[in-house]
């Protein structure tokens, strides 16, 4: 396809979105991978408490935790668990947000008026708060932290869709499918939506370096799968009685979040420019 | 010449904060087939209003169609169904080219895309009623080869090529082009082009013009064509009507619009245009506001030739020649050119 290699290679030629795309397929290969890239992949489930908290070593190339099991393993496996989290809630919020913006901004009524009073309430409650209430109410587990956050992210892209929607209305060529007899549906899907397509993917790729992070932040609070998943968030939280002489613990998963989470804004960034079509080039098209 | 489109007594009003704006005032038009009309005026004078009414495009929340009637070959177009006007006439029969050909088409489609969707629900082979329909292929290359020969016509470069292209990747000239042609595709009866040359600079606007003149008297469409420029409705009119706030103050034949202007706005107008001896002349005062408009003739307070007769009663339409009427009570005679 045409776009798609297009896509491609202005991606390679921004080279900052060229490392942000290469952060995030690293860590989809790793999380894929990661029963055959990790050195000890029983260490999950199992613990050798005699090898507790060593320093990295050929062995153990991130040192061992609390339990003396292999933390860069972990940490591989815990690339599985951060990547369902974010993708799963990211899409139930897009899968919300969109409609809900789409079609409080397309119509001007009542409807309109109450999808977005309804999402200014999500909206003025801070977001990791109400996850915490969330997640708190109905238990640590990774469902729940995946419910927490589509409940609390929707909201975004309602917000984005609907202005989006509203001044996309406002054009020639909305206003003359319109009168030449399109349907509210029509329109909103096959003119209105191509139009936004490229702010909603960029909201969504850096959406999801927000999501890990507050994913992270509901794991290293108690609020994420429980012990002994190898959950990013939650093994700061356990590292942090052992700082700062077993500083290999935090740092790994601290590393690892802050490099995905970088990786997502660097390439929701690159996606930015690369997708606006009037910066495009003619022998582009 | 037969008649296509009579607008009789059209009153539209706006709800606004300060109260009811009532910008089309009791607006008759006439409209021959084949016929291109000028629809000249001020800004704020009800023009774009006017357009709109006949196109059925009136912002639905503000905008109020108090009395009068709109014609159109033969339908009732203030009475008709709005799903039925937007399937068989908006489109096919009374087609529109915009004002600004930059924000008319959707940036993120090719042009040929466009044109296609275009095609699909109102090429004249289209099927007439709404909902999915089926495109078939024989239908789709008829219309393939109507789009190949008319972009041709209007005088693009590589019409192949320019299908494929983004809207952004053609000049403004080129993509007024394309929105004559796509005016033209459903071969409507009536083009309704609301300034279609004020985005364009002067060499083009000159081709455009030419352009869509010839091409609206080859295929017999008429055309309602509004501009605030004299000059450009002299280039290509048949006739001009002039408005002012809101009501339709003169209309005759180019040619007698030009050498005999009755009313005493339409002679400040034209001698308003620069010219080297004259330099330039505005005409003083400015256009009355539309909520509490002036009693009596709308065009009193800033005409010399006002008497107490004008700020009491309203004048109506009277014949001032072959096709040639007038709303004033004391129409100037005969013009000097100056």
């Amino acid at each position: 396809m045409a776009g798609l290699r297009f896509l491609l290679r202005k991606l390679v030629a921004d080279r900052t979105a060229a490392l942000g795309a290469f952060i995030i397929m690293l860590l989809i290969v790793v999380a894929i991978a990661a029963p055959v890239l990790s050195t000890h992949p029983g260490d999950v489930t199992e613990f050798h408490p005699p090898e507790r908290l060593l320093p990295p070593s050929l062995e153990h190339f991130f040192g061992t935790d609390r339990m003396g099991a292999d933390v860069y393993s972990r940490l591989l496996f815990g690339a599985r668990i951060t990547i369902a989290i974010a993708v799963i809630a990211i899409t139930v919020s897009v899968l919300i947000g969109v409609p809900v913006g789409l079609i409080a901004g397309y119509y001007r009524n009542w409807i309109s008026d109450g999808l977005m009073r309804v999402s200014d309430i999500f909206l003025a409650v801070p977001q990791i708060v109400l996850a915490i209430a969330i997640a708190q109410t109905l238990g640590p587990s990774i469902e729940n932290v995946i419910l927490a956050l589509s409940a609390t992210y929707w909201p975004f892209w309602a917000r984005l869709v609907y202005a989006e929607t509203r001044s996309t209305l406002n054009e020639t060529y909305i206003e003359a499918s319109i009168a030449l007899g399109a349907s509210p549906w029509r329109v909103m899907l096959f003119h209105v939506l191509p139009n936004i397509s490229s702010s909603v993917i960029v909201r969504t790729t850096i959406g999801m370096g927000g999501t890990i992070l507050t994913a992270a932040a509901l794991g290293f609070l108690g609020l994420g799968p429980p012990a002994p998943s190898p959950e990013w968030g939650r093994t700061i939280a356990e590292s942090r009685e052992f700082l700062p002489e077993a500083w290999w613990y935090a740092t790994a998963p601290g590393m690892a979040i802050f490099f995905v989470v970088m990786g997502f804004n660097l390439l929701g960034d690159g996606l930015r420019d690369i997708l606006d079509p009037r910066t495009r080039r003619s022998s582009d098209g | 010449m037969a008649e296509l489109l009579n607008v009789s007594g059209l009153e539209v009003g706006f709800q606004t904060d300060n109260g009811l704006a009532r910008v089309l005032d009791h607006v008759n038009l006439v409209i021959g087939k084949g016929e291109i009309i000028g629809l000249v005026g001020e800004s704020g004078c009800g023009k774009t209003t006017l357009a709109r009414s006949i196109l059925g495009v009136l912002p639905a929340n503000s905008a109020r169609i108090s009395s009068g009637s709109i014609r159109f070959d033969g339908r009732s177009l203030l009475e008709e169904n709005a799903a039925d006007l937007a399937n068989e006439i908006r489109g096919r029969e009374i087609t529109f080219v915009p004002q600004d050909p930059f924000s008319s088409f959707n940036p993120v489609f090719t042009i040929g895309d466009q044109v296609d969707e275009l095609m699909k629900w109102k090429s004249p082979e289209a099927p007439l009623g709404s909902g999915r329909r089926w495109y078939s292929p024989r239908r789709r290359r008829n219309d393939r080869a109507r789009v190949m020969e008319l972009l041709r016509t209007v005088q693009l470069p590589d019409p192949e090529g320019i299908l494929k292209k983004y809207p952004h990747e053609v000049s403004g000239g080129q993509r007024q082009r394309l929105m004559i042609a796509m005016a033209l595709l459903p071969e409507p009866k009536l083009i309704i082009a609301d300034e279609p040359t004020t985005a364009l600079d002067v060499t083009i606007q000159a081709q455009i013009l030419k352009l869509l003149k010839r091409l609206a008297t080859e295929r017999d469409v008429s055309v309602l064509f509004t501009t605030h420029d004299l000059g450009t409705a002299y280039e290509i009119c048949d006739r001009i009507t002039v408005m002012y706030a809101g009501q339709e103050v003169e209309s005759a034949p180019t040619e007698a619009f030009f050498a005999a202007p009755r009313h005493p706005y339409t002679n400040r107008l034209l001698n308003s245009l620069p010219s080297r001896d004259r330099g330039i002349t505005g005409i003083p005062g400015q256009i009355p506001g539309l909520i509490a408009p002036p009693a009596g003739c709308r065009f009193h307070p800033r005409c010399d030739l006002a008497s107490a007769h004008c700020k009491a009663s309203r004048p109506e339409i009277t014949e001032a020649g072959a096709r040639h009427i007038v709303r004033c009570f004391h129409p100037v005679l005969a013009k000097e050119p100056s």
